[in-house]
């Protein structure tokens, strides 16, 4: 609920300024709505779309740097990890460097984070300042992110002794290229922590508190299955062709991404995986790919260089993908946590997912890198549930698929051949006569049988088609079913009609009764020819008309 | 010398005979440049004595750059000083150390009254990819502002956001390319806009205006060459018919269309060629001299 009214407050619409503003109100507000402020921390919250990459990172830094003051609630904490682990901005990095000192209870398993960030951060520090979002240049007093990070990490107090030996190597290899207040900054920190805290530590201090870095905004919306994605060779497949029949590992990513700890790290992380698994037993059991963000810019060339200059080895069940178009569909079915700026990637999270092979969601690794060994874990266990449920479920499987196959069939053939007017029953009377059998008359009250199976059979296909192949056997069926009962009420003169009914009918139920790749291969083969054979053949007829055709001119 | 070529072999042979002559008028620039340095390792200037001192020393830095923060200075001294840290920046052990206070100095710079300084500031920053720069360029390059009002012109704030391809905003180059403030502006957004689907029409309606500067029309044969090589073709048909020997772009037209490498196009390449040699027999001996040296550059 409160991320609606915070999607209402702050619409793509709002500046920079009003941003600020609301950040500022509930920084000051009495009781402060802290939630208000996480669902600000989404990338994809409507108020970063069409924000540059700079301004996003501005107003995150801004928002983050706040909950030093309203206090820093668990489920934001993935958040600032995060930006610690994988930002290279120093106005993100400080801001969740302050973010970190709004924890209640100081955790030294937050500190290997903090080390991590100055490495990412040093070398490219700036002038920073939290005391409000607009800045008169130059600053008198001014931050940088390294001191932020220092800061925190003096917060800690002994929590910090476990980075100690850190601080030690920081100093001792790289202090001659820190500034002077930085240096004794960090000096006063570990002298702080060598000399004041051992004799602090008791027992109930500095144990690590585990950290829930679960991101709790993933949620799941059935993808429409007919989107069509188009792989590294420029080829077309449909959504559920390749989602399907196997697991599947998919990240996203886009070739543009700067951030040497994101998108790249995904693809040599998707190459390890792939290599792993090579070497195991679920080597053809599981699919790997990677979608996209930027479609525009990764043509199908781009995404193949980009692969194999990381190592990926392309095939079948191994591919990137872009989707040119629905791509919007993919964002709202996975919750993306990517924002743009036009067609800019403006940011994005680090995101993974394993989808089983009814193309369902059953696993997802969000804002952190893959641990290979934990994703090869997961994969045997989702493939080890589904082999004993397997188990269980195929002998009544086999037997539930034959009879739906066998009545499928066979239903429309007894409706077809039942004889559903005097025509019908004379028809049937000449040939039967030769058997001796003509003397059966004909009766009316068959007729309504006759439309209450057919609306069965019609039945059977509507329950059948949620979850097998579609509409499209249905409407055949239907269609037949329309010329059949035409043919009864016409009294023989659309006698025609019976032929293509009969066809119609049973064409209807034989799709249906396939498997769903099958079904869908023969669906794509028949787009093929009506796309390209389809339209040649028209042109062809059209122009044998036209040169056939002499048209008399004055 | 030749003075168009007639075949793709011709060509080759003699621009891998300048490629030779270069090459030779290189290494001898080379050695000569070396040689300088080595001289100068001997025997540096006081001047560049001075420099070494500044940057391996972080309290001269953090007072040059005190001065720049100084409203008190004259605009004399923080130039002098803007100048100074600006030449070490490449080369100094100590300035990343202080990044932090020169970034800070160079952004408070940004709106200095002074032209020279603030451009020099607003350069510095482009280079370090400065977001806060960055911001403010953007801005300037959408303002309807008058060029002489606006703190950096157009052209040099499309320039300096060039240094981080991530910084353009495409929308704005397309438009300004459109609707162009100054010559000057529309030289610069075409440098820096994307060559795809998207901006052919844009760049083939230039090319093909004769009221546009020769200097972004000139860039634009290759690249349509490249993204529409029947398009091009039909557009150099088409100035060839229209402005012939009048249109300073024919020379240019006769490179891209040198440059073609398709097959599929060999009738209608080879009859736009023989257009441009009808055309460039019948021009004066001058003509066909700067035809020459574009052809031909010599380096």
């Amino acid at each position: 609920m409160s991320l609606d009214r915070d999607k209402q407050s702050l619409t793509y619409n709002s500046s920079e300024s009003e941003f600020a503003a609301h950040v500022d109100n509930i920084k000051k507000s009495f009781y402060p709505n802290e939630q208000s402020l996480v669902n600000l921390l989404s990338e994809c919250h409507p108020v970063y779309k069409g924000k540059s990459a700079n301004s996003v990172n501005r107003m995150r830094g801004y928002l983050m740097a706040s909950f030093e003051t309203v206090s820093l609630p668990s489920i934001a904490l993935p958040y600032i990890l995060e930006s610690l682990t994988n930002s290279f901005h120093p106005y993100t990095v400080a801001g969740a460097a302050k973010a970190v000192r709004g924890i209640e209870i100081p955790n030294s398993n937050i500190c290997p984070y903090l080390i991590k960030a100055t490495y990412n951060i040093w070398r490219k520090d700036q002038p920073i300042s939290f005391e409000s979002y607009y800045l008169t240049w130059p600053l008198r007093q001014y931050s940088t992110a390294v001191l932020e990070i220092l800061d925190t990490l003096a917060w800690m107090g002994p929590n910090a002794i476990s980075v100690l030996p850190e601080l030690q190597r920081l100093f001792s290899n790289f202090s001659h290229k820190l500034d002077q207040r930085t240096k004794s900054k960090l000096l006063n920190l570990i002298e702080s922590l060598e000399y004041d805290f051992p004799e602090n530590i008791t027992e109930n201090c500095c144990k690590p508190i585990q950290l829930n870095l679960n991101d709790t905004s993933f949620y799941e919306k059935k993808i429409d299955g007919k989107i069509f994605l188009e792989d590294q060779d420029g080829k077309k497949v449909q959504w559920d062709n390749f989602f399907s029949r196997k697991l599947v590992v998919v990240a996203f990513f886009y070739t543009r991404c700067i951030n040497p700890r994101k998108c790249s790290l995904t693809i040599y992380n998707l190459v390890k995986l792939q290599k792993k698994l090579e070497s195991t037993n679920l080597r053809d059991k599981i699919k790997i790919t990677a979608i996209t963000y930027d479609p525009n810019y990764d043509t199908s060339a781009t995404l193949k260089c980009y692969g194999i200059s990381r190592g990926f080895t392309f095939s079948p069940d191994h591919k990137f993908f872009r989707i040119p178009k629905d791509f919007d569909k993919v964002i709202e079915s996975f919750n993306l946590g990517v924002n743009f700026n036009g067609t800019l990637v403006n940011q994005h999270r680090i995101e993974f997912f394993l989808i089983d092979r009814k193309g369902e969601v059953k696993k997802s690794f969000l804002r952190f890198q893959i641990d290979i060994d934990e994703i090869i874990t997961e994969l045997t266990n989702l493939i080890n549930n589904y082999s004993e449920v397997n188990k269980i479920l195929s002998k009544k499987s086999k037997c539930r698929t034959f009879l739906n196959n066998l009545m499928s069939i066979v239903l429309p053939i007894v409706i077809a051949f039942f004889p559903k007017c005097p025509l019908c029953w004379a028809s049937y009377l000449s040939i039967l006569g030769l058997t001796g059998i003509s003397s059966i008359p004909y009766s009316p009250w068959l007729f309504p049988l006759v439309v209450i199976i057919l609306v069965l059979n019609l039945c059977v296909l509507f329950w059948r088609s949620k979850n097998g192949n579609g509409f499209t056997p249905l409407a055949l069926s239907l269609v037949g079913t329309i010329f059949l009962v035409t043919i009864a009420f016409s009294n023989g003169v659309w006698k025609w009609g019976f032929i293509p009914g009969l066809f119609l009918l049973v064409g209807g139920s034989m799709l249906n009764s396939l498997n769903y790749s099958t079904y869908q291969k023969l669906k794509l083969y028949f787009l093929e020819f009506m796309g390209d054979g389809f339209r040649k053949t028209v042109l062809k007829i059209f122009l044998f008309l036209r040169k056939s055709i002499k048209i008399p001119t004055n | 010398m030749m003075m168009f070529p007639m075949n793709l072999t011709q060509t080759k042979i003699y621009l891998l005979k300048l490629k030779s002559r270069f090459k030779m008028e290189t290494s001898e620039y080379k050695s000569k440049l070396l040689q300088r340095i080595q001289d100068n390792k001997k025997s540096p200037s006081i001047e560049s004595k001075r420099l070494l001192e500044i940057a391996k020393d972080e309290n001269k830095l953090n007072l040059l750059i005190n001065i720049l923060n100084d409203a008190d200075q004259s605009i004399d001294k923080k130039q002098d000083a803007l100048n100074v840290l600006n030449a070490i920046s490449i080369f100094s052990p100590k300035l990343p150390t202080t990044k932090p206070a020169f970034v800070n100095a160079l952004r408070g710079l940004m709106a200095n009254e002074n032209r020279n300084l603030r451009l020099t500031a607003f350069s510095c920053l482009a280079i370090m990819k400065d977001e806060i720069a960055q911001e403010r360029l953007k801005e300037l390059i959408v303002s309807s502002e008058d060029e002489s009002a606006k703190l950096v012109p157009t052209h040099q704030a499309i320039a300096m956001l060039g240094y981080d391809e991530k910084a353009l905003d495409y929308d704005a180059l397309k438009e300004i390319a459109k609707n162009p403030p100054n010559n000057q502006s529309l030289i610069e957004a075409l440098r820096h806009l994307p060559f795809d689907a998207d901006t052919f029409n844009l760049l083939q309606t230039i090319m093909e205006d004769d009221t546009k500067p020769i200097e972004a029309r000139s860039m634009l044969p290759e690249i349509l060459n490249n993204l529409d090589t029947e398009a091009f073709l039909n557009s150099t048909n088409r100035i060839i018919k229209n402005n012939g020997l009048g249109d300073d772009l024919v020379p240019y037209l006769a490179k891209g269309v040198v440059s073609i490498e398709t097959n599929y196009l060999s009738d209608k390449v080879e009859e736009t060629k023989s257009q441009l040699i009808k055309l460039v027999n019948t021009a004066p001996k001058d003509f066909k001299e700067k035809m020459n040296r574009i052809l031909f550059p010599k380096k």
